[in-house]
């Protein structure tokens, strides 16, 4: 009999950065890693990702299952990932090469040179390709076979801005991390230390830097706050997130007199951040520029109505009237009578979050995310996914036969 | 021969007696099957349900109403349904008088019936021919199903919820309106791959075709497949016999000379298929043996290039048949075509031959007609006999890599045939499958199938279920030596889901009963007990079957090299059928569109018209649009 070698779908992953911080490219990229392992269960997979920034000590120990992950880290240098990089391509001939931030696409002559019969992707979050990107990266970019962006509105600059074709663009949008499944409900652990629900509390989920001080909107919240409180006495508001823009944030409310209305907790994880959900009534983030919004799905999960501005992404995670209300860019106005019609009715609130909640799990669980992936997995590189699937399901059969 | 059907309900509607129309439409799907007579009858199992049995029939054995179906046991109250002929029939009446048994027809239905009520489900391993049957057993409250060993008789089924039911042809389960239309991509995937879907899969979701050798018991609700029959897993060794290769040859050839015999047995007129083929003329041969009153029916065409009639004619002189040559016109085929496409049970890159020479057999007369077909599977008759054991030989000596690299390297070279592609896909190792053999017989590669189908329904592909039945068919075929391994797989994987599914389809779209005495279980069993090369050796082609014919049979058929019966497809598509195929391709229809990328489809089109791919690449596309249009549109 003769004795053919199983067939894998061999993946690299080269990423900015998956561990060592916390923040949303590192949470996709995360995520990422997780649905394409969760592939591997039904397509033989070797998964291989490269870290810019994370070093040996950032990465998981050693993972059981049908796909474990062949991490490398930056260790000194970049350099040193590069030529980590350069030695794999050249042995191990992956399918697909997919870059998970555009600013790695440099890279991509390297990748063509070793790998010559890989498809080269990359992965768009949003800011990032929505003014008209320059240099290395933008004479790259009509070379790379693919794209995922998380957001119909990223999709489309990169056709209009970036001029890339739209047929080489798929929209995939995130999901929730499967752990997050706990949910802190009245009676349940993380429930002990928390006070109930008051009717009362306004919630912000969001990074705290300098660089996204406008575009996340905090300011305005504190803003249009006084209106809030004067209508909703009792009404409180509380951000969390942390960063390097956390002083200048409270110094804010200070100048605002609003100390005893708003609570800064800094970066909270875990536990501890779906506590603050759990607490919360209404989650507002009244943002201009996100690229999807994984916050939003992580608060209708917990069942809040989410008020946030009609702009970048944000419609197509967040139904206007439906799983939450929208309001224009920029007017603490609306944005204030909005947050006053939601804490002012308890029915509507539950409506709205209950909705939000539905939409999550009919559209953004995790479940959803890795299968758009297999999906994208299956129109970028069919022969390899066709040809691993068939591989494996002969060794299976083979070995249920000896088995028996 | 009949189209026999039925279905069980868990719970009737209507008041408990719930329709009758499913089962009437199944019967009414059929009537070409069995014009001659039609019956159902209703059961109700006692563990609830009703259960309906029905079948539409094909006199050949006892044209009385005697054999009428569906038939009871008067002594045990089990009920039968019954497609198929069993040769064997007179032998195991006269066993079963010899037990007491008392028969009111003279048909080998009620033979069936008694021996089920004698010896339970160890009749079937008595039977000698083919069949396809339920068999309702009271005391036992089981349906029993069951289908010949080598596949010549088909027997389809679903399990709907809280329904079971059954069928001669898939179109009939359509038509019964309790199977859903829905396009199994399964089925879709390994028509791309061979030109014929592999069992047990079908074309159609949560439809499953019962694999030949096997049957199925059906009680309270559940169903139970197994296998009570296979090919043998070795030849026989020689023991240093020295009289051991004549005895074997004789062995064989008293086996092929019972088989044909068998089928000359027949109420109503009867004829042989002669092509002017080796293997049409070994059994006209053998038939010559056993009756005076042979006759024998050769299609011609009009035009020069495809008349093939001189040979059979001299095979014709030399046995003293009554001879007949049917002379057909390419633009009496044409005409055809629409007609034999929409007889196709399921979508066949084949089958339009048999469709024709079926046709115009019926009309001169005949209603059974005895076939060569299993000639060319058990003696060694395709080129891959000997290529098949050459990619063995280098997959177990040669490493990977070097076959890889001698793949890169002569692929330009091994052009754009449909040959030189697949043995391009082989040696760069891109074929996914366990065995050479099936790299022979593809048709598209996995990599442009997995191309062509849309991801969503890619990922639906359960190859698990392909897996298991080319891993039995690998274990099966272990222990056989390299030729007949080959036999193995042609038997296993090309006869049994393309020439007898098209076989079967195309001779009933016309009432004419085809028998194919070469595939009788014991003619393979003897065939696969010699070892292979000895059915190689030598200058003549098929010498085994040739010297079963018992005499010497006219040089030019002895010396001709392997030819198919070819229409001049090649010509008919880029000429006169050009436009209802560029037609037809140029709409899919949803079903195809949300399955296949259908600019794949357009692009293998222009391949063609470009001579850069065979013609059955379009023309599958061809029959599978119209027979997604036919049974799965609504």
């Amino acid at each position: 009999m003769s004795v053919r070698r199983d067939q894998r779908l061999r993946i690299f992953l080269v990423g900015t950065e998956f561990f060592r911080s916390y923040g949303g490219i590192q949470y996709i990229n995360r995520l990422l890693v997780r649905a394409f392992r969760e592939l591997g269960r039904n397509t033989p997979l070797d998964l291989e990702a490269f870290s810019f920034i994370d070093g040996p000590e950032h990465f998981p120990s050693a993972e059981q299952g049908d796909c474990a992950v062949r991490w490398h880290g930056a260790g000194r240098s970049r350099g040193e990932i590069v030529w980590q990089l350069t030695k794999r391509l050249a042995s191990a001939r992956p399918d697909l090469v997919l870059f998970t931030h555009v600013s790695l696409l440099p890279l991509e002559e390297l990748v063509r040179s070793l790998a010559p019969g890989a498809r080269v992707a990359a992965l768009a979050h949003g800011t990032e390709v929505w003014q008209r990107l320059q240099g290395i990266v933008a004479r790259v970019l009509p070379r790379v076979d693919a794209f995922a962006c998380p957001s119909a509105f990223t999709a489309q600059k990169l056709a209009g801005v970036q001029g890339i074709h739209p047929d080489r663009v798929t929209v995939i949008p995130h999901g929730l991390d499967p752990d997050w499944g706990e949910e802190c409900t009245a009676g349940s652990a993380c429930q002990e230390e928390m006070p109930a629900r008051t009717g009362r509390l306004l919630l912000s989920v969001t990074r705290l830097s300098r660089a996204d001080r406008e575009g996340k909107g905090i300011e305005l919240v504190l803003q249009a706050l006084p209106a809030v409180i004067e209508r909703c006495p009792g009404a409180r508001y509380m951000v969390v997130g942390g960063g390097g823009d956390l002083p200048q944030m409270a110094e804010l409310v200070r100048r605002l007199g609003l100390e005893g209305r708003t609570e800064l907790t800094g970066a909270r994880r875990n536990d501890a951040l779906r506590r603050a959900y759990a607490d919360a009534d209404v989650f507002v983030l009244p943002t201009q520029v996100e690229g999807f919004g994984v916050v939003f799905l992580e608060a209708m999960y917990h069942r809040l109505p989410v008020v946030a501005v009609r702009a970048s992404a944000t419609p197509e995670v967040v139904e206007d009237g439906v799983t939450g209300v929208l309001v224009s860019p920029g007017d603490s106005g609306e944005l204030s009578a909005a947050l006053i019609a939601l804490l002012s009715d308890g029915d509507r609130r539950r409506a709205l979050g209950e909705a939000g909640r539905q939409r999550v799990d009919r559209l953004y669980r995790f479940e959803h995310f890795a299968g758009r992936w297999e999906r994208w997995l299956a129109a970028q590189v069919p022969e390899a996914v066709y040809a691993a699937r068939q591989s494996s399901a002969f060794t299976l059969a083979r070995a249920a036969a000896g088995a028996r | 021969m009949c189209g026999i059907a039925g279905w069980w309900e868990e719970r009737p509607s209507e008041g408990g007696r719930g329709s009758a129309e499913p089962l009437a439409a199944m019967l009414r799907q059929m009537v070409a099957r069995g014009p001659d007579d039609a019956g159902s009858t209703e059961i109700q199992p006692r563990a609830g349900g009703l259960l309906r049995l029905g079948a539409r029939r094909l006199a050949i054995q006892d044209l009385s109403p005697a054999g009428h179906q569906p038939m009871e046991d008067p002594d045990s109250g089990s009920w039968l349904v019954f497609n198929g002929e069993i040769y064997n029939f007179i032998e195991l009446r006269g066993e079963l008088e010899g037990r007491g048994c008392r028969f009111r027809s003279q048909g080998d239905t009620e033979v069936l019936l008694a021996g089920y009520r004698e010896w339970g489900e160890g009749v079937i391993e008595r039977l000698r021919g083919m069949f396809a049957f339920a068999l309702w057993d009271p005391a036992r409250q089981t349906l029993l199903v069951a289908r010949d060993r080598l596949g010549v008789k088909p027997l389809y089924y679903a399990a709907p919820a809280g329904r079971f039911v059954f069928a001669s042809e898939l179109r009939a389960l359509l038509a019964s309106g309790l199977v859903p239309r829905e396009l199994d991509v399964n089925g879709l995937d390994s028509f791309l791959k061979f030109g014929a879907v592999q069992e047990p899969a079908t074309m159609v979701r949560g439809v499953r075709l019962l694999p030949a050798g096997c049957l199925l018991r059906w009680k309270e609700g559940a169903a139970s497949v197994e296998r009570y029959w296979d090919l043998p897993s070795a030849s026989l060794p020689l023991n240093g016999n020295p009289r051991a290769r004549a005895e074997r040859i004789e062995a064989l050839q008293a086996e092929l000379d019972s088989a044909v015999r068998m089928r000359l047995l027949s109420d109503v007129p009867l004829g042989i298929f002669l092509s002017g083929g080796l293997d049409s003329t070994v059994v006209a041969a053998i038939a010559a043996r056993h009756s005076t009153r042979l006759k024998t029916f050769t299609v011609t065409f009009a035009e020069e290039e495809f008349a093939e009639g001189l040979k059979a004619r001299q095979v014709a002189r030399l046995l003293e048949t009554e001879h007949h040559e049917i002379t057909v016109s390419q633009g009496d085929l044409l005409g055809t075509l629409p007609a034999a496409v929409a007889a196709m049970d399921q979508p066949t890159v084949d089958g339009i031959n048999t469709y024709v020479v079926s046709r115009v057999t019926k009309q001169a007369g005949v209603t059974v007609a005895l076939s060569g077909l299993g000639g060319d599977e058990q003696f060694a008759g395709y080129r891959s006999f000997r290529l098949v054991p050459q990619m063995e030989w280098a997959e177990q000596r040669v490493p990977n890599w070097m076959r890889r690299a001698a793949g890169s390297t002569i692929s330009p070279f091994l052009g754009g045939s449909s040959r030189g592609q697949k043995m391009a896909l082989w040696l760069r190792g891109q074929d996914a499958f366990p065995h050479p053999f099936y790299v022979s017989r593809l048709i598209f590669s996995p990599a442009q199938i997995a191309r062509m189908l849309r991801p969503e329904r890619l990922l639906e592909i359960q190859f698990e279920v392909f897996a298991e039945e080319f891993d039995r068919q690998q274990r099966l075929i272990a222990k056989h030596d390299p030729v007949n391994r080959v036999s193995c797989f042609e038997l296993l994987v090309y006869l049994r889901n393309t020439l007898l599914r098209d076989t079967d389809s195309m001779s009933m779209a016309h009432s004419l009963e085809v028998r194919v005495p070469l595939l009788d279980h014991r003619v393979t069993q003897q065939a696969l007990l010699l070892p292979g090369p000895w059915k190689l050796e030598g200058r003549q082609r098929k010498s085994l079957l040739v010297a079963a014919a018992g005499r010497a049979l006219p040089p030019a058929i002895l010396r001709q090299a392997k030819r198919g019966f070819e229409f001049p497809w090649d010509q008919w598509l880029r000429g006169k059928l050009r436009s209802a195929v560029e037609t037809a391709l140029a709409e899919p229809g949803p079903v195809l569109e949300s399955a296949i990328h259908w600019p794949e489809v357009r692009s293998i089109w222009s391949d063609f018209q470009a001579g850069r791919c065979h013609w059955s690449r379009v023309w599958m596309f061809y029959v599978l649009r119209q027979w997604v249009a036919q049974n799965l549109t609504a």
